[in-house]
C-alpha cells in the first residue's frame, strides 16, 4: 500500500490546483439509482467533459465563480443548471426519466444501454440489463443471461441449451466470467443446460469481445462483467418468480436510509419434489444463494460486501429404492461455485479509488459404490485475489487516467481419484499434481482527446504467472480511437493483446461439469491474442437505433489443443495430451438495437470464420474450429401492446458446427483370433457441417394490475415453436435391417413454458 | 364408482407422472437427414500372425464404409464382402523373397518360412482392384511364461478369472502383450464381431532383466465352474505395443464418446492395419 501515497503525489503534481476547488457530485434517477458513464459537460467557462463513474460519482477541479454544468443520460431528460462554487461542494443531480413524458406505455426504466459506448472509444461490446434478459423467452421459461448473450453479435454458442460461450473464434474456456468483479468457473446449472446467474440479482451485464480496456485481462476472448444490484431502496422491495424449472426470491432491505441496505436472494429446482410428490424420485436438484451488503458511511465512500453461493447435487444414496439398496449402490454427485467480495469505493478530491478483494472457488465430487467397487473423485480450485485500481477524470485538459494493480493466487487441486475393488484395476487411485500459481497484472490506461472529433484510449498491462518455479511475462498492449464523423456517426479502431494463464482441460467434442482448471507450467506456456477491429457506429435518437457495424482480426499464439485420440476424463496426467499451436479468426458483425419505446429489441447478424493449426493434428495442416458457425444471425423482439400486455419474441438462425464424422471402417482380427474388430476411421478433422440451426421462440406476457403496489406478471410461451432439431452430432444408426444411416439429433424441441412472477 | 382418497391419490399422481413424462419424451425433436458426409476411399488392410512352426498367415481385406456393417452384422457377409483374393503376397528378407499362396477368404499363407528372431521382414502385397502397399516389421524373439495359473475368483457379487503368471524378461526394453480368451462349446457367431478379448499390456521399463510375476483379475466378464480360458503372452514391438494401447484405451463406447476422435496409426505403406511379428505362448486351463 505504499504505492497510494506515490501515486496521489504524482498525480497531484500533474495536476496543479492550487487557484480551484473541487466539485464532486453524483448522478442519480429520479429513484435515487446511480447512473454510470452519464455524459456531463462543464463550462469554467471553458468546457470539460466527463462521465461519471460506475456509482454515478464524478470529480473535477473548477475555478472559483459560476460555471454551467449540463448532465445528459440515453432514456432521460437532459439536466442543465448553473452553480456557484466558492469552496470544494458536492451535489447530488436527479434525472427524470423520459418515460413520463409518454402516455400508456411502459419503457424500460433500466439504466444499462448499448448506446452508452457510441459517445467513448469503446466498440466490440454487449450491454445487456436485468430487464432485457428477462423480457425474452428461452428454454424452460427460466430468464438467462448466457442464453440471452448468445443472441448478440460475435458471440457463438456449443451444443444446443448449453451455457458455453464461443467469442470471436475462441474457445469456451477463453472467456473471464466475472460475479461483482470475482471470476466464476463454472457458468452452468442442470449439467450445463442453465447459467449460475440468478435473473433477479442483475443489474448490469456487459461482454467485452475486443478493445478491451487494460485493467481487464487474464482471457483471450472476452470478459463477460456481470454485476449485481447495487441501490440503496426506499423501501422493503420483493420480487419471485415461479416457473417451470425453478423458483425464486429476492428481498432487498433498507436498514439505515441510503447508507446501509442489505439485499438476499435465492433459487432452486423443485422438479425433484414435483416428482416426489406423484411418489416417484428424482435425485437432482441446484440452488443458488445471492447476496450483498452495502454501506455508504460518506458520500465519498462505499462498501460492499458480496455472497454467492451455488450448487448442483445429484444423489442416488437418499433413494428409498429397495433394489438399489439391495445391490449396495450409491451415487452422490455435487459441484458448485462460492464466492465472496469485498469492495471499498472511496473519492479523494480529484481521485476515485476502488479496492476489491475475492475468494472464488469452485469444486465437485464423485463419491459412487457398486456393489464391493467404491469410487471417490475430488477436484478443486480457489482463487484469492485483489484488485486496487486509482483513476482520476481531468488531470490535465481532456485527460483522464486509470492505473491498478491485480495479484490472483490460484490453487487448484484436480482429479484426485480413490478407488477399491474391481474398478481400481481399471482406475488407479491417483492423482493430479496439486498446483499454486500466482497471476499479477499491472495497468495503465489514460482517456483524452487529440482533436475536438478524435478520442484515444491508450493502456498497457503486463501481466505476469509464477508457477512451478517458471515465470512468464507479457506486456499487453491497448489501443483505441474513436473519430466522429457527425453528432451520430463515429468510426471507431482498436488493437488489443491478450495473455491466459489459465485454461480448462475439456475434450474439444463435449465440455463436461467435470472438466478441470489448471494453470500454464513447465511445458505448457501461456496463450496469447492480438486482435484489431475496425467499427462504425450511430445512434438515431429520434427512432432510439443504435447501430453498429464493426470487422475484427485475431490471431492465437501457443493456443492449447488436444492430441488426436486424447481421452481427457478422469485422467490424471493429462498434460501429456496437451498441444499447443496457433488459430486465427476474424469476421464481421451488425447490430441494430432499440432499446426504449413500445417496440425493442435487435437484430444481430455475425459473418466470422475460425481456425486453427497444431503440429500434431489434422497432419500439422490448418483445419476449421469445431465452433466455425459462418453465419449467425437473430432477431429479438419485445413489443408492448399495452400497460397489461407485452409480445415477445426470439428468431436464431446459426449455420451448422463442425464436426468429425465417422466415414468408413476396417476389420483386424482380434489378439487371440476368435474374431474381428471393427475399427473406425475418421474424417478430416471437423471437415462435415452439421446441419443449419433456427428457432423460434414466442412468448406472452400478463400483467393484471399494473398500478398496484403487489404486481404480479404471468409469462407464457413456447420455445422451439415448429420443433427443428439443432444438432448435437453425426451418429450411426440402425435401420433394424442390417442397414445403417446417419443422423443428425438434436436435444429440445418444441417445449411451453409458464412462469409467474411478482414483486411489491 | 366409489374413489376413495387413496386412489384418487394414486391416479392424480399416475396422470401427473405420465403428463411429466409424455412431455418431456414429446419434445424431442425428430432427427434431421444427412446426405453430404463424402464417402472413405477403399484402402488395403493387412493382418498377420505367425503360427508356431514357421508359418506366417496375412488376412488382407479392404476398408468399407462407415455404413456399410456394424453391430449386428453377418459376420460371415461381412468378410466376404472386404475379404481381397487373387493378390499377390510375398515376404522379403535380406534377399529372399518367399511368396504366400491365396488360401482363400482373403488368407494368404506359408508353412515354409524361415523365420529369424530379431530379423526385420517386408511384406508385399500387391491387388489388382487397390493397387500395392508393403509393411517392414521385426520378428521378436519369443519370451515364454515362467509359470502361469488360471482360476475362479468368486465374491459375493461378481465371479472372475483370475490369472497368475511368471516370465523372465530379457535384458534392453520389451514390450508384452497377455491375452485371455474363454471358449464355450456354444460358439456364437454373432460374438465373431467385436469380440470381447480381453487384452493386458505390459512394458518392462521398471523390471529391465528381472523375472515379472503378476496377478490380475480379467474383469467385466462373466466367468463360471468349468469354462475353458486361454491365456497368451507375446513379446511385441514398441510401435505395435501403442497400437493396441491406444485400442485398449478406447475399447468402451462412452470413452469413444468423451475423447477427441483417432484415426488409428498403420505400418502398412499406403494401408491399414498392422504388419507384426511376434510368437505367442499359450496355454488352457479350466476353470476351477
Amino acid at each position: 500500500m505504499r504505492l497510494v501515497p506515490l501515486m496521489l503525489f504524482i498525480f497531484s503534481a500533474l495536476l496543479g490546483t492550487a487557484q480551484t476547488h473541487q466539485l464532486e457530485g453524483f448522478v442519480n434517477d429520479s429513484t435515487g439509482a446511480a447512473l454510470s458513464s452519464a455524459h456531463i459537460q462543464v463550462w469554467t467557462p471553458k468546457k470539460k467533459t466527463i462521465t461519471s463513474g460506475e456509482h454515478g460519482d464524478f470529480s473535477l477541479a473548477v475555478p472559483k465563480g459560476e460555471i454551467r454544468i449540463e448532465i445528459s443520460y440515453t432514456g432521460f431528460k437532459k439536466l442543465s443548471r448553473s452553480i456557484f462554487i466558492k469552496s470544494d461542494t458536492t451535489f447530488v443531480f436527479r434525472l427524470e426519466s423520459k418515460a413520463e413524458e409518454l402516455n400508456e406505455v411502459i419503457i424500460s426504466a433500466d439504466r444499462t444501454f448499448q448506446s452508452d459506448q457510441f459517445e467513448t472509444t469503446r466498440m466490440s461490446t454487449n450491454t445487456l440489463s436485468g430487464k432485457e434478459i428477462s423480457s425474452i423467452p428461452v428454454l424452460g421459461g427460466e430468464a438467462d443471461l448466457i442464453k440471452t448473450l448468445q443472441l448478440m453479435p460475435g458471440v457463438t454458442k456449443g451444443a444446443d441449451g448449453t451455457t458455453d460461450l464461443f467469442v470471436r473464434g475462441g474457445a469456451a474456456d477463453q472467456n473471464l466470467v466475472l460475479l461483482d468483479g470475482a471470476p466464476v468457473y463454472n457458468t452452468g446449472h442442470l449439467f450445463g443446460f442453465l447459467s449460475v446467474f440468478n435473473p433477479d440479482i442483475l443489474d448490469k451485464v456487459e461482454s467485452i469481445n475486443g478493445a478491451f480496456p487494460s485493467e481487464y485481462g487474464g482471457r483471450l476472448s472476452s470478459i463477460l462483467d456481470v454485476s449485481s444490484k447495487n441501490g440503496f431502496p426506499a423501501k422493503t422491495k420483493v420480487k419471485g418468480n415461479v416457473g417451470l424449472l425453478a423458483t425464486r426470491l429476492m428481498i432487498e432491505q433498507p436498514l439505515v436510509k441510503d447508507k446501509l441496505s442489505i439485499w438476499v436472494a435465492g433459487r432452486r429446482t423443485y422438479v425433484d419434489q414435483v416428482v416426489k410428490a406423484v411418489g416417484q424420485e428424482l435425485p437432482y436438484y441446484f440452488y443458488d444463494f445471492n447476496g450483498k451488503i452495502l454501506y455508504k458511511p460518506r458520500a465519498n465512500s462505499r462498501l460492499e460486501i458480496t455472497f454467492y453461493e451455488g450448487n448442483d447435487v445429484l444423489s442416488f444414496a437418499n433413494l428409498s429404492r429397495a433394489s438399489l439398496r439391495n445391490r449396495n449402490i450409491t451415487n452422490e454427485f455435487t459441484l458448485g461455485n462460492s464466492s465472496q467480495t469485498l469492495r471499498w469505493d472511496r473519492s479523494y478530491r480529484n481521485f476515485n479509488s476502488t479496492l476489491s478483494i475475492y475468494r472464488t472457488a469452485f469444486q465437485y465430487s464423485i463419491k459412487n459404490t457398486f456393489q464391493e467397487n467404491r469410487l471417490a473423485v475430488n477436484s478443486s480450485i480457489e482463487d484469492i485475489g485483489g484488485k486496487w485500481t486509482l483513476a482520476t477524470d481531468s488531470l490535465r485538459k481532456n485527460v483522464s487516467f486509470k492505473t491498478g494493480v491485480e495479484l490472483i493466487r490460484h490453487q487448484v487441486a484436480p482429479n484426485r481419484i480413490n478407488t477399491a475393488g474391481e474398478i481400481s484395476e481399471l482406475l488407479k487411485t491417483s492423482s493430479t499434481t496439486p498446483q499454486t500459481s500466482y497471476e499479477t497484472s499491472a495497468f495503465l490506461q489514460a482517456d483524452g482527446k487529440l482533436t475536438s472529433d478524435l478520442r484515444y484510449s491508450a493502456g498497457i498491462r503486463v501481466s505476469s504467472a509464477y508457477v512451478d518455479q517458471t515465470f512468464y511475462f507479457n506486456p499487453e498492449p491497448r489501443i483505441a480511437f474513436r473519430y466522429s464523423l457527425d453528432s451520430m456517426t463515429a468510426i471507431k479502431l482498436s488493437y488489443s493483446r491478450m495473455s491466459q494463464y489459465l485454461h480448462r482441460v475439456s475434450s474439444a467434442a463435449v465440455a463436461f461439469p467435470t472438466d478441470i482448471w489448471y494453470p500454464v507450467t513447465r511445458n505448457v506456456k501461456p496463450q496469447t491474442a492480438d486482435q484489431i477491429a475496425l467499427g462504425i457506429q450511430r445512434t438515431l435518437p429520434n427512432q432510439n437505433l443504435f447501430v453498429s457495424v464493426e470487422g475484427y482480426y485475431k490471431w492465437m499464439h501457443q493456443l492449447i489443443g488436444y492430441r488426436e485420440g486424447a481421452s481427457l476424463l478422469l485422467n490424471v496426467d493429462f498434460e501429456k495430451q496437451l498441444v499447443q499451436g496457433q488459430g486465427r479468426a476474424y469476421g464481421l458483425e451488425v447490430l441494430i438495437k432499440k432499446e426504449q419505446g413500445k417496440l425493442t429489441g435487435w437484430i444481430s447478424y455475425t459473418w466470422s470464420k475460425a481456425e486453427r493449426q497444431y503440429d500434431e493434428v489434422n497432419r500439422g495442416e490448418w483445419f476449421l474450429a469445431r465452433y466455425d458457425r459462418r453465419h449467425n444471425a437473430a432477431l429479438v423482439v419485445n413489443y408492448q401492446l399495452s400497460k397489461r400486455w407485452s409480445v415477445s419474441s426470439v428468431f436464431e438462425f446459426i449455420s451448422g458446427s463442425r464436426f468429425t464424422p465417422i466415414i468408413g471402417q476396417y476389420a483386424v482380427p482380434s489378439p487371440t483370433l476368435v474374431g474381428v474388430d471393427l475399427i473406425p476411421v475418421y474424417a478430416p478433422m471437423n471437415s462435415v457441417k452439421l446441419a443449419d440451426t433456427h428457432r423460434l421462440d414466442i412468448g406472452i406476457k400478463f400483467r393484471p394490475k399494473p398500478d398496484k403496489k403487489f404486481q404480479g406478471e404471468w409469462f407464457a410461451g413456447v420455445y422451439n415453436v415448429y420443433n427443428r432439431a439443432a444438432p448435437i452430432g453425426v451418429f450411426i444408426m440402425s435401420n433394424g435391417d442390417g442397414s445403417f444411416r446417419y443422423e443428425q439429433p438434436g436435444l429440445f424441441g418444441l417445449l411451453p413454458f409458464v412462469s409467474y412472477g411478482f414483486k411489491f | 364408482m366409489d374413489l376413495n382418497f387413496r386412489t384418487m391419490k394414486k391416479l392424480f399422481r399416475s396422470f401427473v407422472f405420465g403428463l411429466i413424462v409424455g412431455l418431456a419424451s414429446g419434445c424431442i425433436p425428430d432427427p434431421l437427414a444427412v446426405d453430404d458426409i463424402a464417402q472413405l476411399k477403399p484402402k488395403i488392410v493387412v493382418s498377420t500372425q505367425i503360427v508356431p512352426g514357421g508359418a506366417l498367415v496375412v488376412l488382407v481385406t479392404k476398408s468399407i464404409g462407415a455404413l456399410d456393417a456394424g453391430r449386428g452384422s453377418d459376420p460371415q457377409a461381412l468378410i466376404s464382402q472386404i475379404a481381397l483374393d487373387s493378390a499377390k503376397v510375398w515376404l522379403m528378407r535380406e534377399g529372399r523373397i518367399d511368396s504366400l499362396p491365396d488360401l482363400g477368404n482373403g488368407l494368404y499363407g506359408n508353412i515354409n518360412l524361415d523365420l529369424q528372431a530379431n530379423r526385420d521382414y517386408t511384406l508385399h502385397i500387391r491387388t489388382k482392384e487397390l493397387g500395392e502397399v508393403s509393411a517392414v516389421a521385426q520378428l521378436k524373439a519369443q519370451v515364454p511364461f515362467q509359470t502361469v495359473d488360471a482360476k475362479l475368483y468368486t465374491s459375493i457379487y461378481d465371479s472372475a478369472a483370475l490369472v497368475n503368471y511368471s516370465l523372465q524378461d530379457p535384458n534392453g526394453p520389451n514390450w508384452y502383450m497377455i491375452n485371455v480368451q474363454k471358449y464355450s462349446q456354444k460358439n456364437d457367431i454373432n460374438s465373431y464381431l467385436n469380440p470381447r478379448v480381453y487384452t493386458r499390456l505390459l512394458r518392462d521399463s521398471v523390471n529391465d532383466g528381472k523375472i515379472i510375476k503378476e496377478e490380475f483379475r480379467v474383469l467385466f466378464r462373466k466367468f463360471s465352474e468349468g469354462d475353458t480360458v486361454a491365456v497368451f503372452l507375446s513379446n511385441i514391438s514398441e510401435e505395435y505395443y501403442g497400437f493396441l494401447k491406444l485400442r485398449n484405451d478406447r475399447r468402451y463406447n462412452f470413452s469413444a464418446f468423451a475423447s477427441e476422435p483417432l484415426n488409428f496409426n498403420s505400418n502398412v505403406r499406403g494401408g491399414l492395419g498392422y504388419f507384426n511379428l511376434h510368437l505367442p505362448d499359450g496355454r488352457v486351463f479350466v476353470l476351477e
